[in-house]
């Protein structure tokens, strides 16, 4: 079963002139570990927009988990990104006014589904994340901007991880990393991913990380630009 | 929503100096608006209160706020004289309970000056049917004793049994004085907010021989003319013929004025000032809106990258909106809190001066039902506000999409 279909898939930012992306086809498979590399300003972050309807398709559609994206109406898509697509951005992941704890379980609070229990239970389970993926417990009170880069992008990740949603998309997550950090973080991160089965879409320009993915795909092959 | 209120919460903490300053400029606006609107009721009140009990005042002919300015402001100069004679007719007419006669045009280092006769301690009434009390001092006791008003003791620094000078005239340039006419304080009033605080009071003899530069201590000087007098009815039901009465009165040309009616009309005149006041003070509260709208507008940019890492995490469009929207409202509210916690610090701390110097009595009151319409029309007017800063920060969080290009 495919968790994301893409059918001749077209966008075009509205501030540009050009398409940015134009996908004839593309399906990724529940639970696969995907990484997707482009070069920079090759389209990347904006197909992931398309993917978790933050952005909708000018033409064709984009299929999650069964749902067209393009025929939900702008609050449904967001109710369903809350619900079943945990995102980590390249970095300045967290909110700098909430403590690690309150990051971590900001999208269970935001909403129901990825929610639905107490604040309790939502606190152990994000100290539980945070210590599989390497973040000290008693780190859970302090100020987001007293961690490290390394740790921040840690903190990311469970939030991202709470709730197991199905889908887990990551942008560029380690590029702010250095190299044993960044190797460090995919492995918990792919740990983490293997318990829940999630499905993983992992951005990155740096192949080397490639090996420890189910499949690879390249922008470039798969986005078909006139002119480029 | 509970986390939305505690999310906008910890960001304000997070801009703490500019929230401040945005709560300040909120408060200062409403101390201003709660401020000036208390002091238009206060005037107005103590407006009100200046004379009572009295049924009708009698001058020369004129307009009846003029009269009224200078028989009970004491502002402003009669124009013309009521006769002894005149006077005398209508204080002996039957219908007549009691009357207080006025002399005025003299003054005394910048304070008016009022000739009148004992019984204006007896009848003179002022807010609800108040008469005058003694702080210090009896009343004329002889020909050229003197009763003080509060403020005159007070700015002069007089204490009973001061010797003091009257001037001819109002404006009290030396050459003028009346040196020869020594007067006395005998008596010192207890501050009653009304003109009589500023009032030298004299007897009528005083002025009488003063002007007819008799020299002093003379006793039975009588006098030939008055400014204007006040009269007591003994039945309400008669005002209104004893008035037509002395407008047709032939020998001279008189009017009597309802006292009520004639504060009503001025009060009208006045509160054309006082509207213009309350506008000014809406327009500081708007200015202060816009201050704080745009140091939002600022802070918007600095967060397009929080905004979107909410709207990553599946914020809806109405989270983020009213996510910004409750900032606002905060803002508004705490500063409208402040607001009248520093209206109370400030009434509790300076209403004694203020009733000292200029006679004006601010109560700790409950806020009135028209203060509240105020505040929860500024409460209304941050709402409003507030979406421009919401829905701007939603269409930015739109057009970014999930990148934020810093
Ligand atoms: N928020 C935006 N508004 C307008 N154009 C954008 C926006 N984000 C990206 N673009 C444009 O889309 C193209 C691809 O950008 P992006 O998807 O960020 O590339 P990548 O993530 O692969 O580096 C670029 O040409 C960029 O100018
Ligand atoms: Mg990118």
């Amino acid at each position: 079963m495919n968790i994301i279909e893409l059918n001749q898939l077209t966008y075009r930012w509205p501030s540009n002139h050009e398409v940015t992306i134009s996908i004839d086809d593309l399906s990724i498979e529940h639970g696969k570990k995907v990484f997707l590399h482009g070069p920079s300003g090759s389209g990347k972050s904006t197909l992931l927009s398309l993917l978790t309807g933050i952005n909708t398709a000018n033409q064709g559609s984009v299929k999650v988990l069964s749902t067209s994206l393009g025929e939900l109406n702008a609050a449904d898509r967001d109710k369903f990104r809350a619900e079943h697509i945990g995102y980590i951005y390249q970095q300045f992941n967290l909110i700098p006014y909430l403590n690690v704890i309150e990051n971590v379980t900001l999208p269970c609070r935001l909403s129901k589904r990825r929610g639905g229990a107490s604040t309790d239970v939502y606190n152990s389970q994000a100290l539980t994340l945070l210590t599989r993926l390497g973040v000290d417990e008693n780190l859970a009170n302090r100020a987001v901007t007293e961690l490290s880069i390394g740790q921040q992008q840690r903190v990311a990740a469970a939030r991202a991880l709470m709730g197991a949603p199905e889908l887990i998309i990551a942008d560029e997550p380690c590029s702010a990393l250095d190299d044993a950090n960044a190797q460090s973080f995919l492995e918990l991160l792919i740990t983490q991913v293997e318990e829940t089965g999630s499905t993983l879409v992992f951005v990155s320009h740096d192949l080397r990380l490639m090996k420890q993915f189910d499949d690879c795909l390249s922008l470039n092959d798969i986005n078909k630009i006139e002119g480029r | 929503m509970k986390i939305l209120l505690l999310l906008s919460w910890k960001s304000l903490l997070n801009r703490k100096v500019t929230s401040l300053l945005s709560i300040l400029t909120i408060a200062i606006a409403v101390l201003l608006l709660l401020g000036v609107e208390r002091v238009r009721s206060q005037t107005k009140q103590s407006f009100a209160n200046t004379i009572s009990a009295t049924d009708l005042i009698v001058g020369a002919r004129s307009g009846q706020v003029n009269l009224l300015l200078y028989s009970v402001f004491r502002m402003g100069n009669p124009t013309q004289n009521i006769s002894w004679k005149s006077y005398r007719k209508f204080a002996d007419d039957k219908r007549v309970a009691w009357t207080v006669p006025f002399s005025l045009g003299d003054s005394h280092r910048s304070f008016r000056v009022l000739g009148t006769n004992s019984d204006y301690f007896k009848y003179y009434k002022y807010s609800n049917k108040q008469p005058l009390v003694f702080a210090d001092g009896t009343g004329f006791d002889n020909q050229f004793g003197a009763v003080i008003g509060s403020q005159v003791a007070k700015k002069l620094g007089y204490v009973v049994g001061q010797k003091i000078v009257v001037a001819h005239g109002v404006s009290d340039k030396s050459f003028n004085r009346h040196d020869n006419s020594p007067f006395t304080v005998k008596g010192i009033l207890a501050p009653t907010g009304t003109a009589v605080d500023k009032t030298v009071h004299v007897t009528l003899q005083a002025i009488e021989a003063i002007h007819a530069r008799l020299g002093s201590h003379q006793s039975n000087a009588q006098p030939s003319q008055i400014t204007a007098f006040l009269i007591g009815t003994h039945s309400k039901m008669q005002i209104f013929s004893l008035q037509r009465q002395i407008a047709n009165y032939k020998p001279q040309a008189l009017s009597a004025i309802l006292p009520g009616v004639a504060l009503q009309e001025l009060w009208s005149i006045m509160s054309i000032a006082e509207q213009a006041l309350l506008i000014v003070a809406f327009f500081v509260v708007i200015a202060g809106m816009l201050g704080v709208l745009s140091s939002l507008l600022t802070s918007l940019q600095a967060r397009r990258r929080e905004i979107a890492i909410l709207r990553g995490m599946g914020a809806s469009a109405r989270q983020i909106v009213t996510l910004l929207l409750t900032e606002v409202v905060l803002i508004s509210n705490i500063g409208i809190i402040v607001g009248v916690a520093l209206m109370y610090l400030l009434t509790a701390t300076l209403s004694g001066y203020i009733r000292s110097e200029y006679g004006l009595t601010f109560s700790m009151d409950m806020l009135n039902e028209n203060e509240i319409l105020f505040l929860i029309a500024v409460q209304l007017l941050a709402l409003l506000v507030g979406f421009i800063p919401a829905i701007t920060g939603y269409r930015q969080s739109l057009s970014d999409g999930m990148t934020v290009r810093s």
